[in-house]
Protein backbone atom coordinates (compact mmCIF):
# COMPACT_ATOMS: atom_id res chain seq x y z
CA UNK A 1 0.00 0.00 0.00
CA UNK A 2 1.34 3.84 -0.61
CA UNK A 3 3.07 4.84 2.00
CA UNK A 4 1.11 8.24 2.27
CA UNK A 5 -2.08 6.08 2.38
CA UNK A 6 -0.68 3.88 5.90
CA UNK A 7 0.18 7.37 7.08
CA UNK A 8 -3.63 8.70 6.91
CA UNK A 9 -4.76 5.66 8.74
CA UNK A 10 -2.20 6.15 11.40
CA UNK A 11 -3.08 9.58 12.23
CA UNK A 12 -7.17 8.75 11.96
CA UNK A 13 -6.20 5.81 14.83
CA UNK A 14 -4.25 8.08 16.78
CA UNK A 15 -6.49 11.19 17.01
CA UNK A 16 -9.25 9.03 17.27
CA UNK A 17 -7.95 6.53 20.17
CA UNK A 18 -6.68 10.17 21.42
CA UNK A 19 -10.56 11.63 21.64
CA UNK A 20 -11.73 8.79 22.98
CA UNK A 21 -9.24 8.92 25.93
CA UNK A 22 -9.92 12.64 26.46
CA UNK A 23 -13.70 11.96 26.30
CA UNK A 24 -13.30 9.01 29.21
CA UNK A 25 -10.79 11.29 31.55
CA UNK A 26 -11.58 14.94 30.22
CA UNK A 27 -15.26 14.90 30.75
CA UNK A 28 -14.66 14.01 34.61
CA UNK A 29 -12.01 16.38 34.76
CA UNK A 30 -13.58 19.47 33.40
CA UNK A 31 -17.13 18.51 35.20
CA UNK A 32 -14.66 18.87 38.32
CA UNK A 33 -12.57 22.13 36.78
CA UNK A 34 -16.44 23.68 36.15
CA UNK A 35 -17.95 22.66 39.70
CA UNK A 36 -14.70 22.72 42.13
CA UNK A 37 -13.99 26.27 43.91
CA UNK A 38 -11.22 25.37 45.70
CA UNK A 39 -7.48 26.37 45.76
CA UNK A 40 -6.78 23.00 44.18
CA UNK A 41 -8.59 24.00 41.18
CA UNK A 42 -7.11 27.30 40.74
CA UNK A 43 -4.15 24.99 40.46
CA UNK A 44 -5.25 22.89 37.86
CA UNK A 45 -6.73 25.12 35.80
CA UNK A 46 -3.40 26.11 34.49
CA UNK A 47 -1.65 23.12 34.47
CA UNK A 48 -4.06 21.79 32.30
CA UNK A 49 -4.09 24.76 29.86
CA UNK A 50 -0.35 24.87 29.51
CA UNK A 51 0.25 22.68 26.81
CA UNK A 52 -1.46 26.06 25.10
CA UNK A 53 0.95 28.23 25.42
CA UNK A 54 4.36 25.76 25.90
CA UNK A 55 6.16 24.41 22.56
CA UNK A 56 5.56 21.21 21.75
CA UNK A 57 9.28 20.35 22.16
CA UNK A 58 9.11 21.25 25.94
CA UNK A 59 6.14 18.57 26.21
CA UNK A 60 8.27 16.32 23.72
CA UNK A 61 11.83 16.49 25.60
CA UNK A 62 10.00 15.68 28.62
CA UNK A 63 8.32 13.07 27.28
CA UNK A 64 11.49 11.65 25.82
CA UNK A 65 12.84 11.33 28.95
CA UNK A 66 10.13 10.40 31.37
CA UNK A 67 9.70 7.26 28.92
CA UNK A 68 13.26 6.30 28.99
CA UNK A 69 13.30 3.04 30.91
CA UNK A 70 15.96 4.45 33.25
CA UNK A 71 13.30 6.67 34.70
CA UNK A 72 10.02 5.77 36.97
CA UNK A 73 6.94 6.15 34.42
CA UNK A 74 9.55 4.46 31.80
CA UNK A 75 10.53 1.73 33.79
CA UNK A 76 6.77 0.54 35.34
CA UNK A 77 5.46 0.57 31.32
CA UNK A 78 8.50 -2.01 30.40
CA UNK A 79 7.80 -3.77 33.72
CA UNK A 80 3.95 -3.70 32.59
CA UNK A 81 4.30 -4.49 28.85
CA UNK A 82 7.41 -5.53 28.15
CA UNK A 83 7.77 -2.86 25.50
CA UNK A 84 9.22 0.91 25.94
CA UNK A 85 7.04 4.11 24.96
CA UNK A 86 9.35 5.62 22.81
CA UNK A 87 8.86 4.63 19.20
CA UNK A 88 5.42 3.54 19.88
CA UNK A 89 1.50 3.77 18.55
CA UNK A 90 0.61 4.50 22.10
CA UNK A 91 3.60 6.35 22.75
CA UNK A 92 1.69 8.77 20.36
CA UNK A 93 -1.59 8.70 21.96
CA UNK A 94 0.15 9.32 25.56
CA UNK A 95 1.76 12.85 23.94
CA UNK A 96 -1.56 13.78 21.88
CA UNK A 97 -3.48 13.34 25.26
CA UNK A 98 -1.68 15.14 26.90
CA UNK A 99 -0.96 17.70 24.15
CA UNK A 100 -4.62 17.77 23.06
CA UNK A 101 -6.31 17.97 27.07
CA UNK A 102 -6.98 21.67 26.97
CA UNK A 103 -8.45 21.45 23.49
CA UNK A 104 -10.73 19.33 24.69
CA UNK A 105 -11.64 20.22 28.44
CA UNK A 106 -11.51 24.07 28.23
CA UNK A 107 -14.79 24.24 25.78
CA UNK A 108 -16.55 21.37 28.25
CA UNK A 109 -15.76 23.65 31.46
CA UNK A 110 -17.36 26.32 29.77
CA UNK A 111 -20.31 24.70 28.65
CA UNK A 112 -20.99 22.85 32.00
CA UNK A 113 -20.13 26.40 33.86
CA UNK A 114 -22.85 27.79 31.98
CA UNK A 115 -25.43 25.40 33.10
CA UNK A 116 -28.65 26.05 35.64
CA UNK A 117 -27.99 24.36 38.34
CA UNK A 118 -32.02 24.04 39.55
CA UNK A 119 -32.72 21.97 36.36
CA UNK A 120 -30.08 19.05 37.77
CA UNK A 121 -30.97 19.77 41.09
CA UNK A 122 -34.96 19.23 40.53
CA UNK A 123 -34.23 16.51 38.66
CA UNK A 124 -32.24 14.96 41.68
CA UNK A 125 -35.64 15.37 43.84
CA UNK A 126 -37.56 13.75 41.48
CA UNK A 127 -35.06 10.58 41.95
CA UNK A 128 -32.82 10.62 39.41
CA UNK A 129 -29.14 8.74 39.94
CA UNK A 130 -25.92 11.13 39.57
CA UNK A 131 -25.26 9.17 36.19
CA UNK A 132 -28.89 9.43 35.07
CA UNK A 133 -28.93 13.21 35.40
CA UNK A 134 -25.44 13.19 33.63
CA UNK A 135 -26.58 11.46 30.59
CA UNK A 136 -30.24 12.56 30.25
CA UNK A 137 -29.93 16.22 31.40
CA UNK A 138 -26.21 17.15 31.12
CA UNK A 139 -24.90 15.62 27.84
CA UNK A 140 -27.76 17.02 25.92
CA UNK A 141 -27.61 20.17 26.96
CA UNK A 142 -24.05 20.48 26.92
CA UNK A 143 -24.05 19.13 23.48
CA UNK A 144 -22.68 22.35 22.02
CA UNK A 145 -19.37 21.74 24.04
CA UNK A 146 -19.25 18.09 23.66
CA UNK A 147 -19.60 19.05 19.77
CA UNK A 148 -16.51 21.70 19.98
CA UNK A 149 -14.83 19.86 22.07
CA UNK A 150 -14.43 16.30 20.55
CA UNK A 151 -14.05 18.34 16.84
CA UNK A 152 -11.45 20.05 18.29
CA UNK A 153 -9.71 17.96 19.98
CA UNK A 154 -9.36 15.44 16.74
CA UNK A 155 -8.48 18.95 14.62
CA UNK A 156 -5.42 19.45 16.97
CA UNK A 157 -4.34 15.62 17.21
CA UNK A 158 -4.25 15.28 13.21
CA UNK A 159 -2.56 18.82 13.14
CA UNK A 160 0.06 17.21 15.68
CA UNK A 161 3.64 17.61 14.70
CA UNK A 162 6.20 18.64 17.02
CA UNK A 163 5.89 15.97 19.71
CA UNK A 164 5.19 13.69 17.27
CA UNK A 165 8.73 14.45 15.96
CA UNK A 166 10.58 14.09 19.49
CA UNK A 167 8.83 10.83 20.43
CA UNK A 168 8.29 8.76 17.51
CA UNK A 169 11.11 8.06 15.74
CA UNK A 170 9.08 8.17 12.05
CA UNK A 171 8.57 4.68 11.96
CA UNK A 172 6.55 3.39 8.89
CA UNK A 173 3.23 1.70 9.82
CA UNK A 174 3.23 2.88 13.62
CA UNK A 175 4.23 5.99 13.97
CA UNK A 176 5.10 7.90 10.96
CA UNK A 177 1.78 9.98 10.96
CA UNK A 178 0.75 12.54 8.11
CA UNK A 179 2.59 15.67 9.53
CA UNK A 180 6.11 13.51 9.41
CA UNK A 181 5.44 11.82 6.21
CA UNK A 182 4.95 15.26 4.49
CA UNK A 183 7.72 16.72 6.32
CA UNK A 184 10.02 14.25 4.82
CA UNK A 185 8.58 14.97 1.53
CA UNK A 186 9.77 18.28 1.89
CA UNK A 187 13.31 17.41 3.78
CA UNK A 188 13.91 14.70 0.76
CA UNK A 189 12.62 17.80 -2.12
CA UNK A 190 9.75 15.74 -3.06
CA UNK A 191 7.61 18.73 -3.53
CA UNK A 192 4.65 17.10 -5.45
CA UNK A 193 3.89 14.82 -2.78
CA UNK A 194 4.04 17.93 -0.14
CA UNK A 195 1.41 19.60 -1.90
CA UNK A 196 -0.94 16.67 -1.94
CA UNK A 197 -0.44 16.07 1.38
CA UNK A 198 -0.45 19.99 2.49
CA UNK A 199 -3.62 20.72 0.44
CA UNK A 200 -5.21 17.50 2.17
CA UNK A 201 -4.62 18.74 5.31
CA UNK A 202 -5.84 22.29 4.48
CA UNK A 203 -9.15 20.95 2.84
CA UNK A 204 -9.87 18.25 5.67
CA UNK A 205 -9.35 21.51 8.52
CA UNK A 206 -11.23 23.64 6.17
CA UNK A 207 -14.45 21.32 6.25
CA UNK A 208 -13.94 20.68 10.02
CA UNK A 209 -14.28 23.81 10.81
CA UNK A 210 -16.88 24.81 8.42
CA UNK A 211 -19.11 21.76 9.85
CA UNK A 212 -18.32 23.24 13.43
CA UNK A 213 -19.11 26.74 13.15
CA UNK A 214 -22.43 26.10 10.76
CA UNK A 215 -23.63 22.87 13.41
CA UNK A 216 -22.64 25.35 16.36
CA UNK A 217 -24.91 28.31 14.81
CA UNK A 218 -27.81 26.29 14.00
CA UNK A 219 -27.95 24.79 17.87
CA UNK A 220 -27.34 28.40 19.06
CA UNK A 221 -30.62 29.30 16.94
CA UNK A 222 -32.50 26.24 18.20
CA UNK A 223 -31.25 26.58 22.01
CA UNK A 224 -31.48 30.90 21.44
CA UNK A 225 -28.89 30.68 24.15
CA UNK A 226 -25.19 30.14 23.80
CA UNK A 227 -24.45 26.99 25.45
CA UNK B 1 -5.91 30.06 17.40
CA UNK B 2 -9.30 29.16 16.56
CA UNK B 3 -10.42 27.41 19.29
CA UNK B 4 -9.97 30.50 20.76
CA UNK B 5 -12.41 32.42 18.79
CA UNK B 6 -14.68 29.15 19.18
CA UNK B 7 -14.43 30.25 23.43
CA UNK B 8 -14.50 33.74 23.29
CA UNK B 9 -17.43 34.69 21.76
CA UNK B 10 -19.09 33.23 24.66
CA UNK B 11 -16.26 33.47 27.46
CA UNK B 12 -15.65 36.71 29.00
CA UNK B 13 -11.98 35.36 29.41
CA UNK B 14 -11.74 35.71 25.69
CA UNK B 15 -11.27 39.62 25.72
CA UNK B 16 -8.26 38.89 28.24
CA UNK B 17 -6.73 36.94 25.60
CA UNK B 18 -7.15 38.79 22.97
CA UNK B 19 -6.00 42.34 24.86
CA UNK B 20 -2.73 40.16 25.76
CA UNK B 21 -2.53 39.30 22.22
CA UNK B 22 -2.96 42.66 20.75
CA UNK B 23 -0.72 44.41 23.27
CA UNK B 24 1.91 41.52 22.92
CA UNK B 25 2.01 42.83 18.78
CA UNK B 26 2.28 46.35 19.43
CA UNK B 27 5.70 45.59 21.62
CA UNK B 28 7.13 43.31 19.06
CA UNK B 29 6.48 46.52 16.18
CA UNK B 30 8.09 48.57 18.64
CA UNK B 31 10.94 45.70 18.87
CA UNK B 32 11.15 45.84 15.57
CA UNK B 33 11.80 49.24 15.01
CA UNK B 34 14.32 49.78 17.49
CA UNK B 35 17.63 48.40 15.25
CA UNK B 36 17.01 51.65 12.63
CA UNK B 37 18.20 53.84 14.95
CA UNK B 38 21.31 52.29 15.12
CA UNK B 39 24.29 53.09 12.64
CA UNK B 40 25.01 50.51 9.74
CA UNK B 41 28.17 48.71 10.02
CA UNK B 42 30.98 49.81 7.59
CA UNK B 43 31.68 46.79 6.58
CA UNK B 44 28.98 43.93 6.48
CA UNK B 45 29.96 40.90 8.22
CA UNK B 46 29.48 37.54 5.77
CA UNK B 47 26.71 35.39 6.11
CA UNK B 48 27.12 32.10 6.49
CA UNK B 49 24.67 29.23 6.90
CA UNK B 50 25.89 25.65 8.26
CA UNK B 51 24.51 22.29 8.76
CA UNK B 52 23.56 21.49 12.51
CA UNK B 53 26.57 18.89 12.88
CA UNK B 54 29.27 21.03 11.66
CA UNK B 55 27.98 24.83 13.75
CA UNK B 56 30.29 24.17 16.75
CA UNK B 57 33.44 23.36 14.47
CA UNK B 58 32.64 26.52 12.56
CA UNK B 59 32.08 28.61 15.55
CA UNK B 60 35.38 27.67 16.80
CA UNK B 61 36.85 28.16 13.39
CA UNK B 62 35.18 31.82 12.74
CA UNK B 63 36.03 33.16 16.26
CA UNK B 64 40.25 31.85 15.61
CA UNK B 65 39.77 33.81 11.80
CA UNK B 66 38.19 36.83 13.81
CA UNK B 67 36.20 37.83 10.64
CA UNK B 68 32.85 39.12 11.09
CA UNK B 69 30.60 36.51 10.48
CA UNK B 70 26.71 35.99 10.84
CA UNK B 71 26.32 32.19 11.85
CA UNK B 72 22.95 30.48 11.28
CA UNK B 73 22.44 26.66 11.22
CA UNK B 74 19.70 24.27 10.74
CA UNK B 75 19.09 21.11 8.92
CA UNK B 76 20.81 20.74 4.95
CA UNK B 77 17.37 20.26 3.60
CA UNK B 78 15.53 23.22 5.50
CA UNK B 79 18.68 25.51 4.81
CA UNK B 80 18.69 24.91 0.90
CA UNK B 81 15.16 25.15 0.35
CA UNK B 82 15.77 29.04 2.20
CA UNK B 83 18.43 29.54 -0.03
CA UNK B 84 17.12 28.27 -3.03
CA UNK B 85 13.90 30.83 -2.53
CA UNK B 86 16.77 33.55 -1.40
CA UNK B 87 17.37 33.25 1.76
CA UNK B 88 20.51 35.87 1.82
CA UNK B 89 23.29 33.76 2.39
CA UNK B 90 26.93 34.21 1.40
CA UNK B 91 28.28 30.09 1.75
CA UNK B 92 26.45 27.31 2.81
CA UNK B 93 28.07 24.54 4.76
CA UNK B 94 25.87 21.25 4.04
CA UNK B 95 25.91 18.10 5.79
CA UNK B 96 26.31 15.98 2.08
CA UNK B 97 27.32 17.07 -1.32
CA UNK B 98 23.44 16.45 -2.86
CA UNK B 99 22.54 20.22 -2.53
CA UNK B 100 25.59 21.96 -2.94
CA UNK B 101 25.24 19.53 -6.13
CA UNK B 102 21.62 20.99 -6.59
CA UNK B 103 22.37 24.99 -6.03
CA UNK B 104 25.77 24.75 -8.53
CA UNK B 105 23.69 22.86 -11.25
CA UNK B 106 20.73 25.94 -10.64
CA UNK B 107 23.83 28.61 -11.35
CA UNK B 108 23.44 29.72 -7.97
CA UNK B 109 27.05 29.06 -6.67
CA UNK B 110 30.55 30.48 -7.89
CA UNK B 111 32.82 27.53 -5.53
CA UNK B 112 31.60 24.09 -4.32
CA UNK B 113 34.35 22.26 -2.28
CA UNK B 114 34.03 19.29 0.00
CA UNK B 115 35.24 20.46 3.46
CA UNK B 116 35.37 17.14 5.70
CA UNK B 117 33.68 14.09 5.55
CA UNK B 118 31.48 13.00 8.25
CA UNK B 119 32.82 9.28 10.35
CA UNK B 120 29.99 6.97 11.17
CA UNK B 121 30.14 5.45 15.13
CA UNK B 122 28.40 1.99 16.40
CA UNK B 123 27.80 3.90 19.86
CA UNK B 124 26.49 1.53 22.84
CA UNK B 125 26.22 3.08 26.62
CA UNK B 126 27.49 1.38 28.80
CA UNK B 127 25.29 0.07 31.07
CA UNK B 128 23.26 -1.57 27.73
CA UNK B 129 26.34 -3.35 26.60
CA UNK B 130 25.73 -6.84 28.03
CA UNK B 131 29.35 -7.79 27.41
CA UNK B 132 31.74 -5.03 29.37
CA UNK B 133 33.71 -5.10 25.42
CA UNK B 134 34.30 -2.27 23.26
CA UNK B 135 31.67 -2.32 20.45
CA UNK B 136 32.93 -3.76 17.57
CA UNK B 137 31.84 -5.38 14.38
CA UNK B 138 30.31 -8.57 15.73
CA UNK B 139 28.66 -6.14 18.86
CA UNK B 140 26.91 -4.99 15.40
CA UNK B 141 26.00 -8.37 13.95
CA UNK B 142 25.07 -9.71 16.95
CA UNK B 143 22.75 -6.69 18.31
CA UNK B 144 18.93 -6.59 18.40
CA UNK B 145 16.48 -4.51 19.78
CA UNK B 146 16.00 -0.79 18.83
CA UNK B 147 19.24 1.06 17.17
CA UNK B 148 18.78 5.49 16.81
CA UNK B 149 19.81 6.04 13.42
CA UNK B 150 19.06 9.47 11.39
CA UNK B 151 16.30 9.46 9.10
CA UNK B 152 17.96 8.27 5.60
CA UNK B 153 15.64 9.79 3.38
CA UNK B 154 17.33 13.05 4.12
CA UNK B 155 20.34 13.08 6.47
CA UNK B 156 23.51 12.00 5.03
CA UNK B 157 24.73 10.05 8.09
CA UNK B 158 21.26 7.94 8.24
CA UNK B 159 22.29 6.71 4.75
CA UNK B 160 25.17 5.86 5.76
CA UNK B 161 24.10 4.06 8.78
CA UNK B 162 21.28 2.41 6.47
CA UNK B 163 24.25 1.41 4.41
CA UNK B 164 25.41 -1.00 7.20
CA UNK B 165 22.82 -2.27 8.37
CA UNK B 166 22.09 -3.49 5.43
CA UNK B 167 25.60 -4.77 4.67
CA UNK B 168 25.74 -6.58 7.71
CA UNK B 169 21.96 -7.80 7.06
CA UNK B 170 21.27 -7.06 11.11
CA UNK B 171 17.47 -8.42 10.84
CA UNK B 172 16.93 -8.02 14.94
CA UNK B 173 18.00 -4.78 14.81
CA UNK B 174 15.19 -2.36 14.44
CA UNK B 175 16.17 0.99 13.13
CA UNK B 176 14.55 3.80 14.77
CA UNK B 177 14.88 7.19 12.95
CA UNK B 178 15.43 10.57 13.93
CA UNK B 179 15.09 13.73 11.98
CA UNK B 180 18.82 14.60 12.01
CA UNK B 181 22.04 12.58 13.64
CA UNK B 182 21.87 14.85 16.16
CA UNK B 183 17.87 13.79 17.06
CA UNK B 184 19.21 9.85 16.71
CA UNK B 185 22.08 11.07 19.64
CA UNK B 186 19.28 12.58 21.85
CA UNK B 187 17.37 9.21 21.79
CA UNK B 188 20.41 7.29 22.82
CA UNK B 189 21.61 9.74 25.25
CA UNK B 190 18.16 9.59 26.76
CA UNK B 191 18.15 6.05 27.29
CA UNK B 192 15.20 5.27 24.56
CA UNK B 193 17.34 3.23 22.70
CA UNK B 194 20.18 1.08 23.74
CA UNK B 195 22.33 1.95 20.60
CA UNK B 196 22.83 4.25 17.95
CA UNK B 197 24.86 4.33 14.81
CA UNK B 198 25.51 8.71 14.96
CA UNK B 199 28.27 11.06 14.61
CA UNK B 200 31.87 10.86 15.79
CA UNK B 201 31.75 14.11 16.11
CA UNK B 202 28.95 13.75 18.60
CA UNK B 203 30.47 11.34 20.71
CA UNK B 204 33.47 13.59 21.08
CA UNK B 205 31.93 16.38 21.39
CA UNK B 206 30.00 14.70 23.74
CA UNK B 207 33.42 13.36 25.92
CA UNK B 208 31.92 9.99 25.86
CA UNK B 209 35.05 7.08 26.64
CA UNK B 210 36.82 5.89 23.34
CA UNK B 211 35.74 2.11 24.65
CA UNK B 212 31.62 3.04 24.61
CA UNK B 213 32.14 3.48 20.61
CA UNK B 214 33.06 1.66 17.46
CA UNK B 215 34.42 3.82 14.53
CA UNK B 216 32.93 2.36 11.13
CA UNK B 217 35.23 1.51 8.93
CA UNK B 218 34.63 3.86 5.48
CA UNK B 219 34.36 0.54 3.31
CA UNK B 220 30.73 0.00 4.77
CA UNK B 221 29.19 2.93 3.56
CA UNK B 222 28.98 5.64 0.64
CA UNK B 223 31.34 8.26 2.35
CA UNK B 224 30.00 11.17 4.17
CA UNK B 225 30.50 14.19 1.74
CA UNK B 226 30.45 17.28 3.54
CA UNK B 227 30.45 20.30 0.80
CA UNK B 228 30.10 23.83 0.59
CA UNK B 229 29.14 26.23 -1.87
CA UNK B 230 29.85 30.16 -2.38
CA UNK B 231 26.98 31.91 -3.59
CA UNK B 232 27.55 33.91 -6.82
CA UNK B 233 26.13 37.31 -4.90
CA UNK B 234 29.19 36.54 -1.97
CA UNK B 235 31.28 39.70 -1.54
CA UNK B 236 35.39 38.65 -2.09
CA UNK B 237 35.81 37.98 1.86
CA UNK B 238 34.00 34.93 1.55
CA UNK B 239 37.28 33.62 -0.48
CA UNK B 240 39.64 34.92 2.05
CA UNK B 241 38.07 32.84 4.69
CA UNK B 242 37.84 29.67 2.75
CA UNK B 243 41.57 30.15 2.34
CA UNK B 244 41.55 30.63 6.13
CA UNK B 245 39.37 27.67 6.34
CA UNK B 246 41.78 24.99 4.41
CA UNK B 247 44.99 26.35 6.38
CA UNK B 248 46.85 23.41 8.78
CA UNK B 249 45.63 25.11 11.83
CA UNK B 250 42.10 24.96 10.73
CA UNK B 251 42.59 21.81 9.45
CA UNK B 252 43.85 20.40 12.70
CA UNK B 253 40.91 22.11 14.46
CA UNK B 254 38.54 19.66 12.01
CA UNK B 255 40.19 16.78 12.37
CA UNK B 256 40.17 16.77 16.36
CA UNK B 257 36.46 17.13 15.95
CA UNK B 258 36.00 14.12 14.66
CA UNK B 259 36.01 14.75 10.95
CA UNK B 260 38.42 13.41 8.28
CA UNK B 261 40.07 15.93 5.86
CA UNK B 262 39.70 15.92 1.97
CA UNK B 263 43.12 14.86 0.98
CA UNK B 264 42.97 16.86 -2.21
CA UNK B 265 41.41 20.14 -1.77
CA UNK B 266 38.47 19.34 -4.22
Amino acid sequence: MDQDLISLFITIRLATTTTIFLILFGTPLAWWLSQSRGWLRTLIEPIVALPIVLPPTVVGFYLLIAFSPDSLPGELWQSATGTTLAFSFSGLVVGSVIYSLPFYVQPLQVAFSALQRELIEAAATLGASPLDRFISLVVPLCRRGFFIAICLSFAHTVGEFGIVLMIGGNLPEETRVLSIALFDHVESLDYGRAHLLSLGLILFSFVLLLVLYSVDRRWQKVTGVAR
Amino acid sequence: MISLSVWSSFRPGGWFVLTVLVSSMLSACTLAAEPLTHQPLPHEPLRVAVAANFKPVLEQLINDSSMAIKLSSGSTGALYAQIKYGAPYDIFFAADDIRPEKLESSNLTRIRKTYAYGRLVLWIPEKKLHTASTPGETTLTEFSGPIAIANPLHAPYGRAAKELLSHFETNNAKPVFGLSVAQAFTFVRTGNAPAGLVGLSQVIASSISKDRYWLVPELYHEPIRQQLVVMKTAPGSAEVFLDFLYRDTSRAVITEAGYRLPEDDH
